[in-house]
């Protein structure tokens, strides 16, 4: 996917440290960094190793190919007008974006996460873009391919007493999202995907929030 | 203002000792997802029911309501079913996959793999997500990640278990995030009633129950999903916890034996369900959603255990306890009185 990401790589240093100060716990936990050697699960060049069982084929897949670079057809914000200084206007369009799907275009739903780029960190728009599934997108994305069809999302607050509050550096948001897909011949699919995201933003010396992480529960 | 003191007090010293306690369930065993594991067979189309039935004892992880979960979600138990880069059957394995991975689930009736051929394509899923789950409760014990065996095991499947190792637990991919969760909910679909059935005291006696178990453990933000507390998000991010949703989503879910997956939102939750519309009317185990903060927002959610008292997942720093509906901070709130069974 081609997308216009903004690399400050300032920025970035600081969401990863921010990350990493809020993850320092005794247990490994999710994020920060997306640079971290991956092993492979088995020997990748076995010249010397023993020859690998028959019985035990890779675990690492091949990955399920990209789709092209498209705009979607479903309404999008446009970056310029989304208000960088409020946190809830960001994660309504990043949210917004990655639940954008276009069959047209996309081959699988995370071609849409890939597209919210201007709305996050630019450690997490690599994160994003240097992934592909392992799988096929299933049985709804080969029916929404059938009619041609694109998703809009509905993007809801959602709120727990228990939110951290914000600091200068950082903001959570939780909000839900439903959507819906559109076909030719109006068809429509109301039971696309659903679920509640919890949203870390970043942001430095006052500059505009962008979204670190999202986790969708 | 409430939140603010309340962190400050108390996050750095409650979360601790209860924190170490509950690392003992969730570091590497697999015994939270046992709702879920009877197949409720009639979900399954008759033709495929002999071979869930057979794959499901592949290894004891991957259970029937899983696999019938995945494979209605992968090909919605279309044996023709093809994606446009070359996915293939039931369980819609790419083709280098199935070569790598395909096994001939009926020897005596053929004799090769094939994608297209259901009782290869069940066997060869079963066999794919044991290796996953084997692979991925070698890491939990190594420490190499942490969460729900199940959870990791569907990350591994969507996204890779490169990626699972490399972010130490689901990446922060929401296509994983949402095969896993739909994954999951969809379980519930595929599950056999458990219990007494539909006795309505029964029902939220159990509701009660589930919740119970859990008092004393921390509060953590985005946490708790249907198997159990899990780690949250933010502040949450290194307590295994529920919140206030996650607490009520988790109990619903078990005490309907893995028939009601409820979303993680107290909004969403409070419009769930059956309104009990006076709260004389209340019974142990409906759900009581609570406008805290601003006026029409039911930004708070908990389960009534009775005599006046209810539990909930309360906020940072103070993990699930019993609360009185008498205290004067719940009073007066505006509520809504739900009920699931």
């Amino acid at each position: 996917m081609s997308n216009t990401t903004t690399r400050t790589g300032q920025a970035a240093a600081a969401a990863v440290m921010i990350l990493a100060l809020a993850a320092c716990g005794t247990m490994p936990t999710n994020p920060p960094d997306a640079k971290a050697p991956t092993k492979p699960t088995v020997p990748a060049d076995s010249a010397n190793a023993p020859a690998p069982t028959s019985t035990t084929p890779s675990l690492t897949p091949p990955t399920y190919p990209t789709g092209k670079a498209g705009i979607p057809r479903g309404p999008l914000p446009n970056p310029a007008r989304v208000n960088g200084q409020d946190p809830d206007a960001v994660v309504v369009a990043a949210l917004t974006v990655m639940y954008a799907m276009d069959t047209a275009i996309d081959t699988t739903p995370h071609d849409a996460t890939v597209r919210a780029a201007p709305y996050l960190t630019p450690a997490y728009a690599d994160q994003l873009k240097d992934h592909q599934p392992a799988m096929a997108p299933g049985a709804q994305w080969q029916t929404w391919t059938a009619h041609h069809a694109y998703t809009t999302a509905t993007i809801t607050p959602a709120e727990d007493p228990g939110r951290p509050s914000d600091t200068p550096t950082t903001a959570y948001r939780q909000y839900t999202i439903t959507t819906t897909a559109h076909g030719d011949d109006g068809y429509t699919d109301p039971a696309g995907p659903t679920g509640t995201a919890f949203v870390e933003l970043t942001r430095t010396d006052g500059g505009p929030w962008r979204v670190a992480t999202v986790q969708v529960r | 203002m409430i939140k603010a003191v309340a962190i400050a007090a108390g996050a750095g010293v409650v979360v601790t000792a209860p924190f170490i306690f509950i690392l003992g369930f969730s570091g590497g065993t697999d015994t939270t997802t046992t709702v879920a594991d009877t197949l409720d067979l009639k979900q399954v189309p008759t033709v495929y029911q002999q071979w869930i039935v057979k794959a499901a004892q592949t290894c004891p992880q991957i259970t029937g309501p899983l696999l019938a979960a995945q494979i209605d979600t992968e090909s919605s138990w279309n044996p023709e079913a093809q994606s446009p880069a070359g996915a293939v059957g039931l369980s819609q394995f790419i083709p280098s996959t199935w070569a790598a991975w395909g096994v001939n689930g009926n020897p005596s009736q053929d004799g090769t793999a094939v994608p297209k051929d259901p009782a290869d394509a069940i066997m060869t899923q079963a066999k794919y997500d044991c290796a996953i789950a084997a692979k991925m409760k070698e890491d939990l014990k190594a420490g190499i990640v942490s969460g729900d065996l199940l959870s990791l095991t569907l990350a591994g499947y969507n996204a890779g278990i490169d990626a699972v190792e490399q972010y130490h637990g689901i990446p922060p991919y929401p296509e994983t995030q949402q095969y896993v969760k739909d994954i999951l909910s969809k379980m519930a679909s595929y599950s056999a009633p458990v219990g007494n059935g539909s006795e309505q005291s029964a029902f939220g006696a159990q509701v009660v129950a589930a919740a119970m178990k859990w008092k004393g453990t921390p509060y953590s933000w985005g946490g708790g999903d249907t198997s159990g507390p899990t780690y949250g998000v933010g502040e949450g991010a290194d307590t295994n916890g529920f919140d206030c949703s996650g607490l009520v989503l988790y109990a619903v879910y078990q005490a309907s034996g893995g028939k009601i997956a409820l979303p993680h939102s107290s909004e969403l939750q409070a419009t769930m369900g059956q309104e009990v519309p006076d709260p004389s009317l209340m019974k142990v185990g409906d759900v009581i959603a609570f406008q805290l903060k601003a006026p029409g927002d039911y930004d708070h959610i908990a389960i009534y255990v009775g005599d006046g008292d209810f539990i909930e997942a309360p906020k940072m720093g103070e993990p699930v306890r019993i609360s009185s509906l008498s205290d004067p901070y719940y009073a007066n709130r505006v509520k809504t009185i739900r009920r699931f069974g």
